[in-house]
């Protein structure tokens, strides 16, 4: 498998605070790599890293090889186009209706039609599982269904890789689970790169092929699922001995 | 202490620093943002409806009052030397040159600056920006540009209400205080006030809008830390769009009249 994304020897700090210390890591085509490790760790920073978002204070990153570190914006704009981001938050526009939030990058890079855009917005909610919900508004949506929207705006563009900024958080068992296959059931249809940062152990499992644990700034562990469970580093097992690790 | 004094004069002076670095970058990234590309229209007619048409109100009272209250300064003022015949030259000269546009833009900017840095604050904390990014859009294209533009475009237009009115105002004050016939006191601004006198007023309100939308945009967009920070950056934009606009108006007027 060819190297999608890759990060090396990142560093990054706010006001003095180190958060990434030397990290490297390599994302495959067509796998669903995870970061896991706790609260405030550097996840999201990394997630950020990776899309452009935040820039690194030293260290490189390459998409298909590039080295796109140095990148202006009007350059990094151009790279996002293969890329697909659902937030935490999940980060709607509050003033736009459903189907102009998953509308948006359309509007952004194409000259699609109104028609033709409603058409492709009604197939990615349906992709989700919200069918008929075009003209709501943030607010008027669940914690759970706004997530899925968030997710059917990130793939509106058909992205080559999806990076998910802790999806499950915040939602209730029923829908964290609904978004764990919403995330496989994804990766069956649209043979994605998905990079997923969470501490949802559960979610981890069951979605991931390969697992990395972010720890003191770098990955202390990468590997798959099952060689995880069975040969975990001393972090590793830590982490997992902290929460409930889900069954085999 | 000194060394403790220095160090905080020195973080201030940086802070100013990297704030006008970053007000100068957004003025240069939003001029180019209107070139390059086609401008978002949709946006700028949203904002034009929410900076433009609901400022009027409070746009019409502000000139409506300061126009009877300058009428009646004036008016009494120039009846201790028999001269109050000529209160509609002032008050018009006044309007029009100078509390006109002023007013009109410390009005627009404290309601409006306020209000921008508000939202785009917001969307800064809750990651909306971040997304506008992520999905390969420009949010000073996106977002600033076209608050900047419906600032722009709204100031001329309240401005020139508020030159009306303003002069309504006067004379208003001027028939029933001073005895002055309304006629009288229309050609007496007719006379005195000239195309050059309202265009140079005119002129102050682009530079004026500009500064509005570029400054409350910029502090919209610099928001740290969650909701205290949305409320930090709406006091500092309304403050300091007020300051650019008094500052800047002695330079331009001096420019005017020199030229």
């Amino acid at each position: 498998m060819s190297s999608v994304l890759a990060l090396e020897s990142v560093a990054k700090s706010f006001d003095g605070n180190s958060v990434l210390r030397g990290l490297d890591l390599e994302i495959s085509r067509g796998e669903t790599l995870t970061i896991l490790g706790g609260s405030g760790i550097g996840k999201s920073v990394t997630l950020k890293i990776l899309i452009g978002l935040l820039r690194v204070d030293s260290g490189h990153v390459r998409y298909h090889g590039r080295d796109v570190t140095g990148l202006d914006e009007p350059s990094w704009i151009e790279v996002r186009r293969h890329f697909g981001m659902v937030f935490q938050g999940s980060a709607l526009f509050d003033s736009l209706s459903v189907l102009e939030n998953v509308a948006y990058p359309l509007r952004e890079h194409t000259d699609k039609s109104d028609a033709e855009i409603r058409r492709v917005v009604a197939q990615k909610l349906a992709l989700v599982g919200l069918e008929g919900i075009e003209d709501l508004l943030p607010a008027e949506l669940s914690g759970g269904m706004r997530k899925r929207v968030g997710v059917a705006r990130a793939v509106a563009m058909d992205p080559e890789i999806i990076l998910y900024d802790e999806p499950t958080t915040g939602l209730d068992p029923a829908n964290a689970r609904r978004i764990a296959e919403l995330i496989r059931s994804l990766q069956r249809q649209l043979s994605v790169t998905s990079v997923i940062v969470t501490h949802d152990l559960s979610l981890c499992f069951s979605v991931s092929d390969r697992i990395g644990l972010l720890h003191e700034g770098s990955i202390v562990q990468l590997d798959t699922p099952q060689a995880l469970r069975l040969e975990p580093v001393e972090a590793v097992r830590e982490f997992l001995e902290g929460a409930a690790l889900p069954p085999a | 202490m000194r060394g403790t004094l220095l160090a905080g004069l020195g973080e201030r002076a940086l802070g100013v620093a990297e704030a006008f670095g970053g007000l100068t970058q957004l003025s240069i990234g939003t001029l180019r943002a209107a070139i390059e590309r086609r401008l978002p229209w949709r946006e700028v007619l949203r904002s034009l409806d929410d900076i433009g048409a609901r400022s009027f109100w409070i746009v019409a009272l502000t000139a409506l009052f300061t126009g009877l209250v300058l009428s009646l300064q004036t008016g009494v003022g120039l009846k201790r030397f028999g001269s109050s015949q000529y209160v509609g030259y002032i008050v018009a000269l006044a309007i029009v040159r100078e509390l006109g546009p002023v007013l009109t833009a410390l009005i627009v900017g404290g309601r409006v600056a306020g209000g921008i840095a508000a939202e785009l604050g917001s969307m800064k904390v809750t990651e909306q920006v971040d997304a506008i990014r992520a999905m390969g859009a420009d949010p000073v294209r996106t977002l600033v540009l076209p608050r900047v533009i419906a600032c722009v475009l709204a100031l001329p237009m309240l401005t020139v209400f508020s030159d009306v009115l303003g002069i309504l105002g006067g004379m208003a004050i001027a028939t029933t205080q001073f005895a002055l016939p309304a006629t009288y006191f229309l050609q007496t601004v007719v006379l005195s006030v000239r195309p050059e006198d309202v265009l140079s007023g005119l002129f102050k309100t682009f530079f004026f809008g500009f500064a509005i939308g570029v400054i409350a945009s910029h502090e919209g967009l610099r928001t740290r830390g969650g909701t205290v920070g949305v409320g930090v950056a709406t006091t500092r934009a309304v403050v300091y769009s007020s300051i650019a606009v008094l500052i800047s108006n002695f330079f331009l007027t001096k420019l005017l009249i020199l030229l």
